[in-house]
C-alpha cells in the first residue's frame, strides 16, 4: 500500500481523515419503487475491519455489490482509494469479494480457481503457478490444489474462496456472510483464522453478517443497518454500551436487552420511572421534552438475583430456565405478560416456579424516548 | 433400518427380528425363479425390438424377385449384394451421406452455439423487453411446421437458396426449443458464479465461454443429440427444398429410388441399413456424455 490516495478536494467529509480505502457518499439504491439503501455515507480507513450488521434483507449485501460494481448506485458516489468509481467496471476496482456460497467454479480445480483472476489478467504461466502455490501455502490448502470444489469441506472451500480473493492483492476485501454456511464449531475456528488473516495481510476488510456475535468479536467498527438506513456506527463496545435506539439495543446482545415501556416523571431527586416496575433513575437522565412515555432497557446481565433485603422491590416468578453451560438464562415474569430475561451464573440453583427478587441498578439502565431514540445521559 | 448400537439395546433387537423375518437377502435381490421370469420377459422384448432391424438387413441382402416368396427366408442364401452395389454405383449415395452429415453437424454446432448464447442472455442478462421477447420466441413453438412449409419455401426461393446447403441448414436453426432448454438450465446456475468471474476480470463473453459453457455441458449433450437426430431423419423440408440429385440428403435420396410403377424394397432396405451406420457411430462416440446428460437433472447444484 505504497500509493497515497488523492482525496478529491470538493469532498468535504474526506478531509478530516486523510486515508480512506473506501468511501460512500450519500448512496441511495432503488429497485423500482423500492428503496433498498437510503443515504448511506460511510468512510472506511485503510486496514480497518468493518462489519456491516443487520437483519436479512436490510441492504447490507447490496452495499458490497455497489462497492464492487456488481450493482450501480441510484444516487451518490463511491470512492475507492480516493478515486470516484461509479462508472468504473468491477474488474478495475481493485476490490475482491468472497461470496456467501463461495461461488467457486465447480468445473475447475482448486489451483485453477485460485489462479483464475490472474489468468484473466494474462499473467504468465509459471508466475501464475508460483503465486497460486504461495497463496495456497499461506492458507494451508496447498495439498488440495488438484481437487475440485465438491471434494472439499466447507472450511476448505472457504479458504479457496479467500485464496482467489487474496491472489489479486486487492486493497480491500468484501466478505458477504462468509461463515454462515459453516457449522457452529468451524464458524468459531474460521472467525479466529479470519482475524489472523486480517492481521497478517493488513488490508481493509468489509464484512457483512447478520450474526451479532461475529460482529462483536471481529469488528474494529460495526455499522448497524435497518431497512437500508444506517442506525449506528461505532466500536463494538460502544454499540453495546450506548445503543442509539431501541433497534440497536435489541439487535446487539444475546439474549436481547429487556425493554419495558412506562412513563417518567420529575421528582426532587431526579427522574422516576413508572411502568410494570418502579425505579428511581436519579439524575442520570433529563426529562424528555416531547413526551414522558419512554422505554426502559436493561441487559439480562445487569439484573441481579438477590435476597429480599437487597432487592429494589421487584419480585417475579421464574418461568423458563435455560442452562447454556457457563450461564443460565431465566425468564422472570414480573407482571402480567411482562417478563425479564435475567442472566445468572450457572452455579445458581433456580427452578421453574421459584419466586425471585431482582435488583436493577439505575446506573445500568438505558432510556429511550417515545420515538425509540436514546435519551442522552447528563454528564 | 439404519440403527446403530449407540441407540441402546432394544432397537438392535428390533433390527435382528426384522432380519429374521425377511431373511438375509438384500433389497433388490430376487429369487432364482423371479430372475428367470424377468430375464425371459426382457429377452422377448429385445427380440421384438430387434426383429425389424433384422428384417431390414435380411431384405437388403435379397434380390427383389425373392422378396415376397413364401415361406419367407430369414437368412437369404446366397447373399445378394446387388442392392448395395446399386446404391454405391448408380446413385451418388456417398454424396448423400456426406450431405446429411454436413447438414446435421452444421445445424447441431450452430444451434448449440446460438442457443447457449441466447439462453445465457435470457437467463442472466437484463435488457428491456426481455420477457416479451422470450414469450415471442417460445410462441413460435405453437406453429406447426406444416403451416409454415409453403411460406418458408417461397422465402428460401426468394433468397435464391433452393438446392443449396443453406436451405437445409438455416431454417432448422430457428427452432426455439433449444433456447428454452438452455435458458432454464443456465437460470439454475447461481448468479454469484458470474459475479465472481466478473470481479475476477472476465468479460461477458469470457463468462459465457469459461464459466457457463462448461457447466451446461450436460444440457448441451442432450440438445446436441436431439438436434442431430432430428436433423438426420428430417425428410419433409429437404424434400421440398432440394430437387437436384447431388444435393439430396439420405432420406430424400433413398426416396427418389422409388419408381413410378415398382418400389424396389431391396434398395430401400440397403439404404436404411447404410443410414444406420453413421448414426450408430455417432451414438457410440457420445454414449458416455449422453448418459451423463440424461442424468443431469440428478446433479447436485
Amino acid at each position: 500500500m505504497s500509493m497515497k490516495p488523492s482525496i478529491p478536494n470538493q469532498d468535504q467529509s474526506a478531509q478530516d481523515v486523510p486515508d480512506f480505502t473506501i468511501e460512500l457518499v450519500e448512496v441511495t439504491k432503488r429497485f423500482g419503487e423500492n428503496i433498498v439503501l437510503h443515504d448511506i455515507s460511510l468512510a472506511i480507513p485503510s486496514n480497518e475491519f468493518l462489519v456491516l450488521l443487520g437483519p436479512s434483507g436490510c441492504g447490507k449485501s447490496t452495499i458490497l455489490k455497489i462497492i464492487s460494481g456488481l450493482e450501480d448506485a441510484t444516487q451518490g458516489e463511491v470512492y475507492i482509494h480516493g478515486r470516484l468509481v461509479n462508472y468504473v467496471a468491477p474488474k478495475e476496482r481493485d476490490v475482491a469479494m468472497v461470496f456467501q456460497n463461495y461461488a467457486l467454479y465447480p468445473h475447475m480445480t482448486v489451483a485453477r480457481n485460485i489462479g483464475f483472476p490472474l489468468e484473466m489478467r494474462h499473467v504468465r504461466k509459471n508466475e501464475l503457478h508460483e503465486k497460486v502455490v504461495g497463496v495456497a501455502r499461506l492458507l494451508e490448502i496447498d495439498s488440495f490444489l488438484d481437487k475440485f470444489p465438491d471434494q472439499l469441506s466447507g472450511g476448505q472451500r472457504q479458504r479457496v474462496a479467500l485464496g482467489r480473493a487474496l491472489i489479486r492483492d486487492p486493497i480491500a476485501f468484501l466478505l458477504d456472510e462468509p461463515l454462515s454456511n459453516l457449522d457452529a464449531l468451524l464458524r468459531v475456528q474460521m472467525r479466529d483464522e479470519l482475524l489472523k488473516f486480517h492481521r497478517r495481510i493488513g488490508r481493509t476488510i468489509l464484512y457483512v453478517t447478520h450474526d451479532q456475535v461475529e460482529a462483536m468479536t471481529m469488528a474494529d467498527r460495526i455499522v448497524i443497518i435497518k431497512l437500508g438506513v444506517i442506525q449506528q456506527i461505532g466500536k463494538p463496545k460502544e454499540v453495546y454500551m450506548r445503543p442509539v435506539n431501541t433497534f440497536v439495543a435489541t439487535f446487539v446482545g444475546s439474549p436481547q436487552m429487556n425493554l419495558i415501556s412506562g412513563t417518567v416523571s420529575e421528582t426532587g431527586e431526579g427522574l422516576d420511572f413508572a411502568g410494570p416496575i418502579k425505579l428511581s433513575l436519579g439524575k442520570r437522565f433529563k426529562l424528555p421534552a416531547k413526551s414522558p412515555s419512554v422505554s426502559l432497557g436493561i441487559r439480562p446481565e445487569d439484573i441481579a438475583l438477590v435476597g429480599v433485603a437487597e432487592s429494589n422491590g421487584i419480585v417475579g416468578k421464574v418461568g423458563l430456565v435455560e442452562a447454556v453451560g457457563s450461564d443460565t438464562f431465566l425468564d422472570v415474569e414480573i407482571d402480567d405478560g411482562v417478563s425479564f430475561k435475567v442472566r445468572v451464573p450457572a452455579t445458581d440453583r433456580i427452578h421453574e416456579g421459584d419466586h425471585a427478587h431482582l435488583r436493577i441498578m439505575a446506573s445500568d439502565v438505558h432510556l429511550f424516548d417515545s420515538d425509540g431514540l436514546r435519551i442522552a445521559e447528563v454528564d | 433400518m439404519r440403527r446403530t448400537n449407540t441407540q441402546g439395546a432394544r432397537p438392535v433387537t428390533g433390527n435382528q427380528t426384522m432380519r429374521r423375518m425377511f431373511g438375509a437377502r438384500r433389497v433388490g435381490q430376487a429369487g432364482p425363479l423371479l430372475t428367470a421370469i424377468s430375464y425371459a420377459i426382457l429377452i422377448v422384448a429385445v427380440l421384438i425390438a430387434l426383429l425389424p432391424f433384422f428384417y431390414i438387413v435380411s431384405t437388403s441382402l435379397k434380390e427383389s424377385k425373392f422378396l415376397f416368396e413364401y415361406p419367407p427366408k430369414w437368412i437369404p442364401s446366397p447373399l445378394y449384394w446387388g442392392n448395395y452395389f446399386h446404391l454405391f454405383t448408380r446413385v451418388p449415395f456417398m454424396r448423400w451421406i456426406f450431405n446429411t452429415l454436413l447438414v446435421s453437424i452444421s445445424v447441431t454446432a450452430l444451434k448449440l452455439f446460438f442457443d447457449t448464447l441466447a439462453g445465457y442472455a435470457f437467463a442472466k442478462m437484463q435488457f428491456p423487453g426481455k420477457e416479451v421477447l422470450f414469450v415471442f420466441v417460445i410462441a413460435t413453438l405453437m406453429i406447426p411446421f406444416a403451416a409454415i412449409l409453403i411460406p418458408l419455401y417461397f422465402m428460401v426461393r426468394g433468397m435464391g437458396m433452393l438446392n443449396t446447403y443453406w436451405a437445409l441448414i438455416l431454417p432448422p436453426l430457428a427452432n426455439p426449443i433449444g433456447i428454452f432448454l438452455m435458458r432454464s438450465f443456465i437460470e439454475s446456475l447461481p448468479n454469484d458464479l458470474e459475479n465472481a468471474a466478473r470481479l475476477d476480470g472476465s468479460s461477458e463473453f469470457t463468462i459465457y465461454r469459461r464459466i457457463i459453457l462448461p457447466l451446461v455441458k450436460p444440457a448441451m449433450v442432450v440438445l446436441g443429440v436431439l438436434t442431430f437426430n432430428l436433423q438426420y431423419q428430417s425428410f419433409l423440408w429437404p424434400l421440398v427444398a432440394i430437387s437436384s440429385t447431388d444435393m439430396h440428403v439420405m432420406t430424400t435420396g433413398i426416396a427418389t429410388q422409388r419408381g413410378i410403377t415398382v418400389i424396389d424394397y431391396g434398395v430401400f432396405s440397403a439404404g436404411a441399413v447404410m443410414a444406420m451406420v453413421p448414426i450408430t457411430i455417432f451414438f457410440l462416440l457420445l454414449q458416455r456424455q449422453w448418459i451423463a446428460g440424461s442424468l443431469a437433472g440428478a446433479l447436485k447444484q
